[in-house]
């Protein structure tokens, strides 16, 4: 029934329907000025575009629900962003004022065993999830693995082995 | 030079099955015929291939010498690798960020100045890794000892 239905629709709406389909045929019959219209798709300028036509940027992040896979990317950027800005700012310090290594090793273990041991997690976590999960990216990068649940699993695995890496060097 | 001849060409094919629609076009008129194709591709095919692989080579090379001090203690030449592999992939990763976040086609200004920043930045990360492993105790022995507090 439905079926028919669908098949009766009037030829002119139909027309009307495929008038319009195209960028060229809406840009001529609906009143719409697409300076693009008639251009072939790779000489469009897409940022020009999307600025004209006020369309978010992609990634638009806002409408996905978050799953851990996404959580877990953003996450490698995050520990990879932190540790090599801590790494610079070491060696941007020794670069223009060299100091000696002992008075920052004395003067990191003059603070209390908490306070040292909370500093050992907070290094030691996006370190080891960094250098983690960038054997999952090489992994990828080798065409495995890529399946979406396998995604899950060693997103997973590689969480468990964050903690007890983590747990490992802090009780160091 | 016979590579390179055969990489414009095998370029050229690639990008003309890629747009079919300029070749009807091109082939209805001759004065379109005449009209230089836009430059969208990238100047080499292999750009993007270089360097990917070189950001692979770096990332595999930190394995080894992130899990060589756990096994043999320190050692100056894993300080030495250390001391330009962590800068270079940092370097990679930083620009990432900022290609991304601050691209100079959206902040034309404040997208080269940060660039360039990032580029001083990682020649003075170099100079002061070099510094510290041939002057102080090296990477991985001040590690071990702000981790271990052993003198």
């Amino acid at each position: 029934m439905a079926a028919f239905r669908r098949a009766a629709v009037t030829a002119p709406a139909r027309m009307a329907r495929i008038s319009t389909s195209t960028p060229a045929a809406r840009a001529v019959g609906g009143g719409v000025t697409d300076p693009d219209a008639a251009k072939p798709t790779l000489e469009i300028d897409p940022f020009a575009k999307a600025a004209r036509l006020n369309r978010p940027m992609s990634p638009h992040l806002a409408i996905y629900k978050w799953e851990m896979t996404m959580i877990g990317s953003i996450m490698h950027r995050a520990t990879g962003g932190a540790g090599s800005a801590i790494f610079y700012g070491g060696a941007i310090w020794y670069a223009i004022a060299p100091f000696h290594s002992a008075t920052v090793v004395n003067l990191a273990h003059s603070l209390p065993v908490p306070m040292i041991i909370a500093a050992k997690v907070l290094l030691a976590a996006p370190i080891v999830y960094h250098s983690l999960n960038g054997i999952r990216h090489l992994t990828w990068d080798t065409a495995k693995a890529l399946k979406v649940p396998d995604v899950f699993n060693t997103g997973y695995v590689v969480l468990a082995g964050t903690a007890i890496g983590t747990a490992y060097l802090a009780l160091q | 030079m016979s590579s390179r001849i055969m990489c414009a060409a095998s370029r050229s094919a690639v990008l003309a099955a890629a747009r079919p629609s300029t070749l009807v076009r091109r082939s209805m008129s001759t004065a379109d015929a005449a009209k230089p194709v836009p430059a969208i591709e990238p100047k080499s095919r292999m750009h993007g291939s270089y360097h990917w692989n070189f950001e692979r080579a770096l990332s595999v090379a930190s394995i080894p010498l992130l899990v060589a001090p756990f096994i043999i203690g320190s050692h100056p030449l894993v300080d030495l690798g250390l001391g330009v592999v962590i800068p270079l992939h940092s370097h990679i990763g930083f620009g990432a960020i900022l290609q991304d976040y601050l691209a100079v086609h959206k902040y034309p200004v404040a997208g080269r100045i940060a660039a360039a920043s990032l580029y001083a930045a990682t020649g003075l990360v170099l100079y002061g890794c070099y510094q510290f492993n041939t002057n102080d105790v090296g990477i991985t022995e001040f590690v071990k000892r702000l981790w271990v507090g052993k003198q």
